[in-house]
């Protein structure tokens, strides 16, 4: 489990996350969502290591992430970044193979090279693999990151379980990417028993493929669970001050849809 | 690091006093050096007066005069010597001016085997006669040697004499170089600072020590009655007329009075067989007197 | 490794030539720097031939071979061109391997080892032990004699540095971009000591300096390899270790991080050994410009940024650039000598000039 447990951030005088208390569970997606600004980044970035809270603690599979040593760590857990301002013109290949950089030392380079054309590959980016990174478009460079943080977490740690952290991994991908990446990061708790954090913006993409959902307000956690659970009309304008109607997905009928009323023009508010 | 063989080291402190030590100490031994590398523009100068030019084998780029010394191999700039360069030409001796370097190539050529043999620079008749005692030494010639310095001193005492004659002191300004858009002028310690000595002239940056920038203002406070201009200096400002309309400029007693001469760095400055007559022609006209038109001998 | 040939899809390849793999570039360009080390070893002013040459290096181990050669040939190979060749193997190698090093923890790849105060610092206390020895380093000098000026130029290399360090250090995380500030502030600062010692100096330490500038191999000695081939040698056998860190600093600090690489010690390290390499290059042999920041440049456009092989293959051609210039530096005007930052830039600055332009052609 990767848990954090009263996690407080402040940049300055700003407060980013106010005693946010959450658990992610071996082999569950779980959605984080919320407006812009609530707070989602500042926790993905707090659980993962990068941000040191204010105050609180993050435990991953029972143990203090500071405790964990740094290479170790990084067998555990992977990180998605929002965006990866890599300005060098590397092959896409050796930016996937840069996610092996953890088994270096302890697998063949032939090894590291199969695995990160293995994850090239069900990212869909392995017809890419000869092309220049910074010359790739915004959703193929997603697709290619998502590939070196899969090639980094790619074996097994039993009994220990790993973990994906995603920050809006579907903010550049068109309509079947979107859903193609949420289908491996699916495949990846499933079969793996792994658990997936993801930070999305699209509420229905959050119903089809998150076991539960967290949704967030000013950097406070303000609800969680599953789909049927959050994804309520009155929650949603709380949060979000906008107001939704709730259907049922007409595929899976489990699965809310979200249907955003249409707003009056001129736009009065952003959020 | 100025290194000084005990021999020229005595003689830089009096020309008479050298002169006489030269006569008494007429080196014994026979033929001397036969392959020289002579590094210094006055040094070359006074190894061809001394009709010791077959000797040489090599000069730096500084040695421009006479102009059959131009033909010699060349070993570079004389703070930029070649270790190398220099033991290509095989030579027993370095014949050396204290501006000689770098240090550690001197170093090398010294762990070579090479002789070296450093000459102060001083800036008087004295520094230029204890030279011509050194080489004339070095060379086994120290009757040419004792002649050559006497004619040396001749043109100093001409031009002593000449001085005393003149009771007034123009203030001049001497402009080296332009650097970095500044003009540098001649405070106290230099070469050109001894030439106005010897001219009888005031040096109107006398209260700066070295080559130092001097801005316009400056210039004008300093009020000279003259203002030299280096040939280098002159063609980096684009002639003397575009001096003349340099701010400031006008605002000078020299300005004002079309004072401004453009002098030749090499003849002035580097303190070889024809200096003395080069100051006694500049100090006239320093002076105000009409320059002789000087027939800067060719050789001697 | 298998390369996919692609059906022609919009963008432009990579385009490694089959026949010259990154392997292969390193290979033939210690090839090449073995055969320009010899022939710098066997050519120079005074005549030596490849024969005498053998017979004088094996002489020293107590061999001997049946060419003659005279005493005055033995000390110009051993004491002037042999370690005149080590710096330059040494001072190329670490300022090319520098550059790339500093290029890619500044994710930029225009970014100098300057930049972090080590030439600007070396500088400057190289100037104010020729100005100030007679006044302030007098007993200094007594101590240390000839090896005062390097010593002192590492000891400020490394000073400046820290200090830059320092100033971008905010407790628990050094800020590349502060790093890049700080040490423009600290440059300008110590350009302008420099500039105020320079004013002080007289004509005569005024031409020293000047000489001392421009950077040269000339006069270089085995007391001087001694001094800097610490120096040299940490920088160029470590810096290669910090190559997977350095691409993955390449991704960002954070994913660097996520990768498990200790990020602060890494960029403390990189820092450091630039500052001792460079440092000590800067006190030898001058302030040699142009290698640091082209020779890295110039194999990333040809061969990609990967620092497993951009390390080692700038430290190959860098020094293979500098005993190449220093060859050409002092053989052109022979005996005469040129400053070799002329002939580093008439060398390097049309291969770079052509590989940019053809860069542009390619549509980047």
């Amino acid at each position: 489990m990767l848990q954090a447990i009263a996690l407080t951030l402040r940049a300055g005088a700003k407060t980013l996350l106010d005693g946010v208390t959450l658990a992610l569970r071996p082999g569950e997606v779980l959605a984080v969502a919320g407006p812009n600004g609530a707070g989602k980044s500042s926790l993905l970035r707090a659980i993962s290591g990068e941000l040191v809270p204010f105050a609180g603690l993050v435990l991953m599979n029972g143990r203090p992430l500071a405790e964990w040593p740094p290479q170790r760590a990084a067998l555990l857990r992977g990180v998605l970044p929002q965006s990866a301002g890599l300005a060098f013109r590397f092959t896409v290949r050796d930016v996937a193979l840069m996610g092996r950089s953890p088994q270096r030392k302890t697998h063949s380079t032939a090894q590291n090279q199969a695995i990160a054309e293995q994850a090239l590959a069900l990212t869909d980016t392995g017809h890419l693999a000869e092309r220049i990174y910074t010359t790739l478009s915004g959703g193929e460079r997603q697709r290619v990151q998502l590939a070196r943080v899969l090639a980094q977490i790619w074996e097994p740690q039993d009994p220990l379980h790993r973990y994906l952290l995603l920050d809006e991994p579907t903010s550049a991908l068109d309509l079947a990417h979107q859903h193609a990446v949420l289908a491996i990061a699916r495949r990846f708790a499933d079969q793996q028993q792994a658990g997936v954090l993801a930070v999305l913006h699209d509420l229905n993409l959050a119903a089809l493929y998150a076991d539960r959902i967290a949704l967030m307000h000013q950097g406070r956690l303000t609800a969680i669970g599953t789909p049927a659970q959050t994804l309520n009309s009155e929650l949603i304008r709380q949060v979000f001050a906008y107001p939704v109607s709730i259907g049922s997905h007409p595929q899976i009928p489990a699965a809310p849809l979200v249907i955003p009323r249409r707003q009056a023009a001129p736009g009065v508010q952003e959020q | 690091m100025k290194q000084t063989t005990s021999l020229s080291h005595k003689l830089a402190r009096a020309a008479c006093a050298a002169l006489l030590w030269l006569t008494a100490a007429a080196p014994a031994h026979a033929a001397g050096p036969s392959r020289i590398v002579s590094v210094g523009g006055a040094l070359t100068e006074i190894v061809y007066a001394l009709d010791g030019a077959e000797r040489l084998v090599g000069v730096d780029s500084t040695s421009l005069m006479p102009a059959a010394a131009k033909v010699l191999p060349q070993v570079g700039y004389m703070r930029s010597l070649s270790a190398e360069g220099v033991l290509s030409l095989r030579p027993d001796l370095l014949l050396a001016s204290a501006h000689a370097g770098p240090p550690a190539v001197l170093e090398q050529l010294r762990a070579a085997g090479v002789r070296i043999e450093t000459l102060a620079e001083d800036y008087s008749a004295a520094g230029i006669t204890a030279k011509i005692g050194a080489v004339a030494a070095l060379l086994d010639k120290p009757e040419q040697g004792l002649a050559l310095a006497g004619q040396v001193q001749a043109d100093f005492d001409r031009l002593a004499q000449w001085r005393a004659q003149r009771g007034d002191q123009p203030k001049v300004l001497f402009l080296m170089a332009v650097a970095h858009g500044a003009l540098l002028a001649s405070g106290r310690g230099t070469a050109a600072d001894a030439v106005l000595t010897l001219a009888g002239a005031a040096n109107a940056a006398g209260e700066l020590q070295g080559n130092k920038p001097i801005g316009t203002e400056a210039m004008v406070a300093a009020a000279p009655d003259v203002i030299l201009l280096t040939d280098v200096a002159a063609n980096a400002i684009g002639g003397l007329e575009a001096f003349y309309q340099q701010a400031g400029i006008a605002q000078t007693p020299a300005g004002r009075q079309r004072k401004v001469l453009v002098v030749d760095t090499l003849a002035l400055l580097g303190f070889g067989l024809h200096s003395g007559q080069a100051v006694l022609d500049l100090a006239k006209q320093l002076h105000g007197e009409p320059a002789v038109a000087a027939d800067a001998g060719d050789g001697l | 490794m298998t390369v996919h040939v692609q059906a022609a899809t919009a963008g432009p390849r990579l385009r490694l030539k089959p026949a010259l793999t990154r392997a292969g570039l390193c290979w033939l360009l210690a090839l090449l720097l073995a055969v320009a080390a010899l022939a710098a070893l066997g050519s120079g002013a005074v005549a030596i031939s490849a024969g005498q040459a053998a017979a004088i290096v094996t002489d020293r181990f107590g061999i001997s071979l049946p060419w003659r050669f005279g005493a005055d040939q033995q000390a110009v190979l051993l004491e002037i061109r042999a370690p005149r060749l080590v710096l330059g193997l040494l001072v190329g190698g670490a300022l090319a391997a520098s550059g790339a090093a500093m290029q890619g923890l500044f994710r930029n790849p225009l970014a100098d080892p300057a930049l972090i105060g080590v030439s600007s610092g070396a500088a400057l206390a190289a100037v104010a032990v020729i100005v100030l020895r007679d006044s302030l380093f007098g007993a200094l000098a007594g101590a240390f004699g000839a090896y005062l000026l390097p010593v002192a130029a590492i000891a400020g290399g490394f000073g400046v540095s820290w200090l830059v360090y320092r100033l971008a250090d905010s407790g628990d995380r050094l800020d590349v971009a502060s790093l890049l500030l700080s040490g423009i502030a600290i440059n300008a600062m110590a350009g302008s000591a420099t500039g105020l010692l320079v004013y002080l100096a007289d004509d005569d330490q005024l031409r020293s300096l000047t000489f001392w500038s421009l950077g040269s191999l000339n006069g270089a000695g085995w007391d001087g390899v001694a001094i800097g081939a610490p120096f040299l040698l940490a920088n160029l056998l470590l810096l290669p270790w910090l190559a997977d860190a350095l691409n993955a600093l390449l991704l960002g600090e954070a994913e660097a991080g996520h990768l498990g690489f200790p990020v602060e010690r890494i960029k403390t390290g990189v820092v450091a050994l630039v500052a001792l390499g460079v440092g000590a290059a800067v006190a030898l042999s001058g302030v040699i410009g142009f290698v640091g920041l082209v020779v890295p440049h110039l194999l990333r456009l040809a061969f990609g940024p990967d620092h497993r092989w951009l390390l080692p293959s700038s430290a190959l051609l860098g020094a293979l650039l500098l005993i190449g210039s220093d060859y050409l530096a002092r053989s052109l005007a022979a005996p005469a000598e040129i400053l070799i930052g002329i002939v580093t830039g008439l060398l390097g600055s049309p291969c770079f000039l052509w590989l940019l332009f053809r860069q542009k052609l390619m549509g980047h």
